[in-house]
């Protein structure tokens, strides 16, 4: 079995003459919760959009679950949830219908993916917002559609770019409570805030100018 | 058949969210009828304006009034950050694409319903037992026009100046649709047999046939990146 969820190997990323990565060398054991942290512009956001399959890297390989990116790409992303710095739920549908929407396009139709809505909705504590739309809720409650969206297609890697931003205290310890609760699935968030990732991470990362400068395991 | 599967649902939701936002297909539809009346009013009397004349006007309402619907179709993907969600999924990226075909098309069918009998007494279309033959064209041309539009919208989502880059790209690039729908229409209400206009619907299929194969080579990279 593969000991590892995400392998970097050399991956660097250019934009023009600018490098936002450079020959990035880490690999993420299965199960670990892995903080980054850096300031703006140090690499962490291309780093994470690059293992959600969202970039590709200028150089370098990147194997998911032993999977060579590249190649199997859709695979891969069936096992990764993305939370990005923008929602991805669309304003005018409900909370239940974007949902849906995404649920169907991870090929769950029917019953089961109707439980499935029920259990995400419940888990992220909005089932009383299932039948608002989106632009109706606030920033915390939209952030949580997002998680139960990421929930959704039961993922072994999460990825989350500031997922904390613009949060107020009690949204962020739930948010982490219910990243604690996620065993054996491996996370991967950027913040800019040591305090709260210190508490929950296994390991941080500290990217500066495109390369990690430290890296910590805590025991 | 998952590509298609998942084509019809990027396509439903496109739909849905467009029904909770009556007013942008109202203002098309609006545009549609009010371009109408105009075509009518600039020709004379409806009574007076010729096969040629109506069927010019009807294929240019209906090329204008899709560019107001190719403008948002993956603009507003991009302006509101989804874009990023739709790359999240596992399916095909030509999924993303002929999801935006489909959700363009129905509505482009939808401005032709309300256009037709509009047409006929504005601009003087006169489809007795050449109905059929006139709606077969213009669902084809609606194809067409709705790949092509699909696509070039894709291209632009990035730019800036993306209401300007569409028309300007939309207009050289909707000529081989536009001149065979349009010749094919008029040889259709004149009356002509099948085989007088089955070369321009050849020419709309093979038009067809090369944006999709464009599409298939090259909508990854633009979608991905």
């Amino acid at each position: 079995m593969n000991k590892f969820a995400v392998e970097c190997i050399d991956i660097t990323k250019q934009y023009g003459h600018l490098y936002a990565l450079r020959k990035l060398k880490i690999n993420i054991e299965i199960g670990e919760i892995v903080g980054i942290l850096g300031h703006n512009g140090a690499g962490k956001s291309t780093f994470l959009k690059i293992i959600g399959t969202h970039l590709s890297p200028t150089a370098g390989s990147l194997n998911i679950l032993g999977n060579d990116v590249k190649k199997v790409r859709s695979k891969v992303r069936r096992s990764i949830g993305f939370i990005g710095h923008t929602s991805f739920m669309y304003d005018e549908l409900t909370s239940e219908e974007n949902l849906r929407f995404y649920g169907k396009m991870f090929s769950i139709y029917g019953e089961p993916l109707e439980r499935k809505i029920d259990q995400v909705l419940d888990q992220v504590d909005i089932d009383k917002y299932r039948y608002v739309a989106i632009k109706k809720l606030s920033h915390g409650l939209r952030k949580r559609v997002d998680l139960a969206r990421i929930f959704l297609h039961s993922p072994e890697i999460l990825i989350l770019d500031e997922p904390f931003s613009g949060l107020d205290q009690t949204v962020v310890e739930t948010l982490v409570d219910l990243l604690k609760k996620q065993s054996g699935v491996t996370s991967l968030l950027s913040s800019h805030s040591f305090e709260i990732m210190e508490g929950f991470c296994s390991r941080m990362l500290t990217f500066r100018e495109g390369l990690v400068v430290n890296d910590t395991k805590s025991d | 058949m998952g590509l298609l599967r998942d084509s019809f649902n990027i396509a439903a939701r496109d739909i849905l969210i467009e029904s909770r936002r009556a007013y942008e297909i109202l203002s098309i539809i609006f545009f549609a009828i009010s371009a109408t009346v105009l075509a009518s009013v600039a020709w004379g009397t409806p009574i007076s304006i010729t096969i040629q004349e109506g069927v010019a006007s009807l294929w240019l309402i209906i090329f204008f009034t899709s560019i107001l619907l190719f403008t948002t179709s993956f603009s507003r993907e991009m302006d509101r950050g989804t874009i990023g969600g739709l790359r999240t999924l596992p399916s095909q990226p030509l999924a993303i694409l002929f999801g935006k075909v489909i959700y363009s098309v129905v509505m482009l069918l939808l401005v032709i319903v309300i256009l037709l009998p509009l047409s006929i007494v504005f601009i003087n279309i006169q489809p007795t037992v050449e109905i059929f033959e006139l709606l077969l064209i213009l669902i084809v041309g609606v194809i067409d026009l709705s790949f092509a539009g699909s696509f070039i919208s894709s291209i632009i989502m990035y730019s800036e100046g993306k209401t300007l880059l569409l028309p300007f790209l939309l207009f050289p690039i909707s000529m081989p649709i536009f001149i065979p729908a349009l010749l094919s229409s008029e040889k259709v209400l004149l009356g002509l047999a099948f085989t007088e206009y089955s070369g321009e619907l050849r020419l709309l299929g093979a038009f067809l046939v090369l944006v999709i194969m464009v599409a298939i080579f090259s909508f990854e990279t633009i979608i991905e990146e």
